[in-house]
């Protein structure tokens, strides 16, 4: 007996009792089901996180003028300059690291054609633009003449040139003024930039050169310990961050001639932070892959349970069956490929539930918890890994019963009621 | 005549709880191709355990069992399961057909481990031949008994075997039916000379066949010719009609 026959034999045993083949396929369905789908959305949520880590730029970390302390001393003596990112620039002792960029920022009041807006307004040196992986839709960021010049000239987020001119075409040369002083828009930043950073979404942010900020708007925040709000620093090389730390904080220590003191500055590394994320998520995944494991087990053994019903049911077919000349074998392989075909046919709903179940979660994830981003994928791996699983239950749970209907005496087998 | 079923001194015991059941005592037994006989006796003579054995779907304790110049007792299980193929067709009382199958498909079955091709074609014939034709698409709870049971006889006779063996074919149907199952067999036997044995406690039916072997606590009794056979005198044309 082939194997196409024998599937058809399979198939129609399943079908001449379809409510208790979908009663035994159920662990076997829930089981792949919620395995797909949280995978799916598992999978989605990650790839939306990592999406938003990469729009950090990479190999990024940030340097911030805080210390971690709850000691009113230690968080007083806080320090951090441009002129200490001015050093790491300098330093030959900084091999790693590719770029390095100054922030300060604060939130202000922006007016254009009388109305006014508040908006996050940025003062970076002019690295930041190519460390964050910044783009202009129109116009140009501005250099680092008109930073040292500290020129009055702005680049401004997409959904900022929409309230203020309400669209994005020909913003290039308007006016606005930040605290009343007045600023030409040299800038637009394309709109598809994805994600947020430590600005925040640069969509609603407004850059202006550091040198600007500093003497014109923030001298409020500025002192002679601290005239930066974060220097970003930008390693050679994804790998070589966790070096490029090193090395600036070396440099900044001896900046800060500190020898025995703790770090009077704070190190954010977001390679660390997705680290942990990622980690987290793993833990999650495998989690997830145990409890839809504990069910496809129950399944497997539901499936074991109904084959070895099966067998009994069907004794007299079998019995007929050897009559006419089956051998072991084939009783063997009729009643695991009948198995098989359940739980692959199980799988099959399963994946298909699954799929309606990780739309369902993009919906509420979008819809219900406000994440932005999420877009589920069912991954061919998902896939692969659902079917062949299903495939080995079928053969682990189903080879005693087949076994057992194997070794069935033909002669009993006849006689049985 | 060619001998086709030889068997030396054959006992047959089994372990039924905490009994030895001495099934069969030494039977010695001929059977040359061709002949139609019945094989008779009381429910716990052996003629069943005799039956199975002659059908290779159990094996002597000790003796021999020679099918078609084969040693039967020397085969293991997919010998055995191929001669069962090729050699044996099966006749039970209770027919035996797969239900929710169509009588096509059932007949289909031993050629499916037999590894033939036309499969269909030849099925076709086979119903053909019992005057089943126009029923290939029947459901077995679509037919009626003697229906039923000849669609079991072109079951039987689809892999073209040498032995009919028919445990009590008429135990389950009316007389008038049961007689023209008979009829089959003895035109199979007459028109195609396949040896046929009937396997009977009915003495009526027994005496449709050339030859009546006795069989009482495990040894053969009685083995005699029939002098004169009843004949079913009925072309197979006025059977499917009757039916």
């Amino acid at each position: 007996m082939n194997i196409f026959e024998i599937s058809r034999v399979a198939w129609l045993s399943l079908l001449s009792n379809k409510l208790r083949s979908l009663l035994t396929m159920l662990g076997i369905i829930i089981g792949i089901a919620s395995v797909i789908a949280l995978l799916s959305i598992g999978t989605g949520f990650q790839n939306s996180i990592s999406e938003q880590f990469a729009s950090f730029g990479v190999g990024v970390f940030y340097v911030g003028p805080f210390v971690d302390s709850r000691n009113v001393n230690e968080t007083l003596s806080a320090q951090l300059t441009a002129a200490d990112a001015e050093a790491i620039m300098q330093s030959d002792a900084a091999p790693s690291v590719r770029a390095v960029s100054v922030a300060i920022f604060d939130t202000k009041t922006v007016r254009a054609s009388g109305e006014r807006f508040s908006y996050s307004v940025n003062a970076v040196s002019s690295p930041y633009f190519a460390i964050s992986g910044s783009e202009v839709e129109a116009g140009r960021f501005f250099g680092q003449v008109e930073n040292a010049d500290a020129a009055r000239v702005a680049v401004i987020g997409d959904r900022i040139a929409e309230d203020l001119y309400g669209g994005t075409v020909g913003v290039i040369g308007e006016r606005l003024t930040i605290d009343g002083v007045g600023f030409e828009v040299i800038g637009l930043l394309a709109s598809d930039q994805s994600g947020s950073d430590l600005f925040g979404d640069p969509r609603d942010a407004i850059f202006i050169p550091y040198e600007t900020g500093k003497t014109r708007l923030f001298r409020d925040l500025v002192s002679s310990q601290i005239d930066v709000s974060l220097i970003a620093v930008q390693a050679r090389e994804r790998d070589l961050s966790e070096q490029a730390i090193g090395e600036v904080t070396a440099i900044l220590r001896e900046q800060h001639r500190l020898t025995y003191q703790d770090n009077d500055f704070s190190i954010i590394s977001l390679d660390q932070i997705q680290e942990t994320v990622t980690t987290i998520f793993n833990g999650f995944s495998a989690f997830i892959a145990a409890v839809g494991g504990i069910s496809l087990l129950v399944g497997g053994i539901g499936i074991m349970n109904i084959m070895l019903v099966n067998v009994t049911e069907r004794t007299r077919e079998i019995g007929l069956r050897k009559a006419v000349g089956a051998r072991r074998r084939d009783i063997l392989l009729q009643f695991l490929v009948e198995a098989i075909v359940l739980c692959l046919v199980g799988c099959l709903i399963g994946i298909g539930l699954g799929y309606v179940l990780s739309f369902l979660g993009t919906f509420l994830m979008v819809n219900v918890l406000e994440v932005e981003d999420v877009s589920t994928s069912v991954t061919v791996g998902a896939l692969t890994l659902a079917t062949s699983v299903s495939v080995l239950i079928g053969l682990t749970f189903g080879f005693f019963p087949a076994l057992q209907a194997s070794r069935l005496n033909p002669i009993d087998a006849l006689r049985s009621e | 005549m060619t001998v086709l079923i030889e068997v030396r001194d054959l006992t047959k015991t089994y372990q039924m709880g905490d009994v030895q059941v001495h099934a069969l005592q030494g039977v010695s037994l001929t059977i040359n191709t061709g002949e139609m006989l019945a094989i008779m006796g009381p429910s716990g003579s052996g003629k069943s355990t005799l039956m199975n054995i002659i059908g290779c779907l159990d094996q002597p304790s000790d003796g021999t069992y020679l099918l078609d110049g084969v040693d039967v007792g020397e085969l293991n299980d997919s010998q055995l399961a191929a001669i069962r193929n090729q050699k044996v067709g099966f006749v039970f009382q209770q027919y035996m057909l797969l239900a929710r199958t169509s009588a096509l498909r059932n007949v289909e079955l031993p050629m499916l481990y037999g590894g033939k091709s036309d499969r269909r074609k030849r099925a076709q014939m086979a119903l053909e031949s019992v005057g089943m034709g126009d029923r290939a698409d029947h459901k077995p709870n679509e037919l009626s008994g003697g229906q039923q049971q000849r669609v079991s006889i072109a079951r039987a006779l689809v892999n073209e075997p040498r032995i009919i063996l028919a445990d009590e074919p008429t135990g389950a149907l009316d007389s008038k039916t049961g007689d023209e199952i008979i009829g089959i067999f003895q035109r199979l036997n007459e028109e195609q000379g396949i040896t046929v044995i009937l396997v009977t406690h009915d003495l009526e039916v027994a005496q449709h066949a050339k030859r009546i072997i006795s069989v009482r606590d495990g040894l053969i009794s009685s083995d005699e010719m029939v002098s004169e056979p009843l004949k079913i005198n009925q072309s197979l044309p006025e059977f499917v009609v009757s039916t």
